[in-house]
């Protein structure tokens, strides 16, 4: 008989001969603990989006095996496993429906939606087994041209540059982003560059994942500053949330600038 | 003999000894200081700066060694230096290719078309940069080949630096029949790249109507993809656009060959060949 378990990250004790799966948005990830081994499986399943994710204990071995594997070998069996959710590693470039235009010396706050990752470890060593998108996603560039830019994540999703906040799905990351207009120019947003490796992952009592907030401010002449913002997406508090990933790479300076054209497309 | 001999005196060869003690060393050294100068930048510089910065410190204390040790000998420098002009217009007009070479290789240093480590074309030779030495470019070509090209050859003839930046095109040539409906076939193309996870989604696949071609309608789909997964797309691109192709009922066309008599010819004369007359024949 299989358990399921709604909280899906965290560490979890393993024994030999236990199987689990975890269901999250796409990502269908299948753990076998062998003797000496860890035997790790996973595909994205495009038809089957996981809101909610789930974690079980047991899976159906009768089931085809998923299209990628990886094994692990260990001298003695850990007994911990960590699954970590976190952002993605390169920008995700996000963009609206309908351009959106925000007219000179304005402001506007839009919830934009990210899709999580997921670190899997052993609970004993800090190394890293598996670091894996939970959608299937797709590479984009982003930049003035095709010389300046960098590679980035397109997210699939269009509903994005929503004002609502996004609510009921837990297989993503919510963020808010605040954009400024300083300028006497009348700013078009057909896409934005959200930086992902940046921010840090926080989670809410109900299993929905926030990041902090983002300003995005355009001046003047042709630079723009992106700032990450010392308050939660959504001005939830932050002693009500549980850090559950740090940024992957340090902002340094909570404050960059940068060329318009690297944040706004 | 004894005479000759008699004039090499210890002193001569106690001088011989050192220089090439010098020699030896300064080989030792030279080593040394590129092994360690190449260390030392290995975090801060690329690996054809730490090439080149290895070469110099390398060429540099061998240099004060070699001078050692001709000193040792006895050699005035300065004759030395002076008939070293001489000697140059001599060495040049003997080797006038080498000469080019060294004279291309530090153009090529200069301008940097190109890096260790990347991947160029330089005629009908694709492959990946080893080294840039002073005569000679290495390579390794996909197929495992060692190929070096004397620099001359790079600065005379087009090269192209595949890794230069972060993205490259593929341009797909598609003919499908002439009885398909050009937007439907967009459409199709258009689908397979938005399904692709390692075509970009930006820049925007184009899509190019070249014209009425000979047997097909000719078009060209370019799409974008990060230059480490060039072949992998290439790969599935063109299976998946035959898929894609198939399911549609999009006929893609082997060359047609029409044979027209005119109007005023006869038509081709046909005989019908029947089973019985075809086992009579021997």
């Amino acid at each position: 008989m299989s358990e399921l378990y709604t909280k899906w990250w965290g560490n979890f004790a393993v024994a030999q001969g236990e199987q689990r799966t975890l269901r999250c948005a796409d990502l269908y990830l299948q753990l076998q603990f062998l003797p000496n081994q860890w035997l790790l499986g996973y595909e994205w399943q495009q038809d089957i989006n996981q809101f909610q994710p789930v974690l079980e204990t047991a899976f159906d071995d009768t089931a085809p095996a998923p299209e990628n594997e990886q094994r692990f070998v260990f001298a003695e069996l850990p007994t911990t496993l960590t699954l970590q959710p976190a952002l993605a590693d390169r920008p995700v470039v996000c963009r609206p429906v309908v351009s959106v235009s925000l007219l000179p010396f304005q402001e506007v706050t839009l919830f934009v939606c990210l899709p999580l990752w997921v670190k899997l470890k052993t609970g004993e060593s800090e190394q890293t087994l598996l670091d894996i998108p939970t959608v299937s996603v797709c590479d984009s560039w982003f930049g003035p041209n095709t010389r300046e830019g960098v590679i980035s994540y397109a997210s699939q999703i269009t509903e994005q540059l929503d004002v609502k906040p996004i609510s009921n799905n837990k297989a993503r990351a919510a963020i808010e982003v605040r954009i400024q207009n300083q300028s006497a120019q009348m700013l078009t947003l057909d896409k934005i560059s959200v930086p992902a490796p940046n921010l840090s992952l926080y989670a809410d009592g109900r299993g929905q994942f926030w990041t902090p907030r983002i300003t995005l401010v355009r001046r003047d002449n042709e630079d723009a500053i992106l700032s990450v913002d010392e308050v939660i997406s959504g001005g939830l508090k932050e002693a009500d949330l549980t850090l559950v990933c740090n940024a992957r790479e340090d902002i340094g300076r909570s404050k960059i600038t940068k060329a318009i054209s690297a944040l706004f497309g | 003999m004894n005479e000759w001999l008699s004039k090499i005196d210890a002193g001569l060869i106690g001088s011989i000894a050192e220089a090439v003690i010098y020699f030896v060393v300064g080989l030792i050294l030279a080593r040394m200081a590129s092994r360690g100068v190449r260390q030392w930048t290995k975090h801060r510089f690329d690996t054809h700066q730490q090439l080149l910065m290895g070469r110099i410190a390398a060429y540099l204390v061998l240099l004060v060694f070699v001078v050692m040790g001709l000193n040792a000998i006895g050699f005035n420098l300065g004759v030395l230096i002076g008939a070293a002009g001489i000697l140059s217009v001599a060495i040049g007009f003997a080797s006038q290719t080498s000469a080019s070479n060294i004279i291309s290789g530090l153009f090529l240093v200069a301008e940097r078309p190109f890096s260790v480590g990347d991947l160029i074309r330089v005629g009908t030779t694709t492959g990946e940069v080893l080294s840039i030495d002073l005569l000679s470019v290495k390579l390794r070509t996909f197929d495992n080949l060692f190929v070096r090209i004397p620099n001359e050859t790079l600065i005379k003839s087009e090269v192209t630096t595949l890794t230069r930046f972060p993205i490259r095109r593929i341009d797909l040539a598609i003919g499908v029949a002439y009885k398909e409906d050009i937007k439907k076939v967009r459409k199709v193309l258009e689908r397979v790249a938005q399904a692709n996870p390692l075509c970009l989604d930006e820049p925007k696949p184009i899509f190019v109507f070249l014209g009425f071609g000979e047997s097909s309608l000719d078009m060209q789909f370019s799409v974008w993809v990060k230059r480490e997964k060039f072949i992998d797309l290439k790969n599935s691109i063109h299976e998946e656009i035959k898929e894609a192709f198939d399911a549609e009922g999009i006929e893609i066309p082997f060359p047609h060959r029409s044979l027209y008599t005119g109007s005023v010819t006869e038509p081709f004369p046909i005989r019908v060949i029947t089973d019985a007359e075809q086992q009579k024949a021997p």
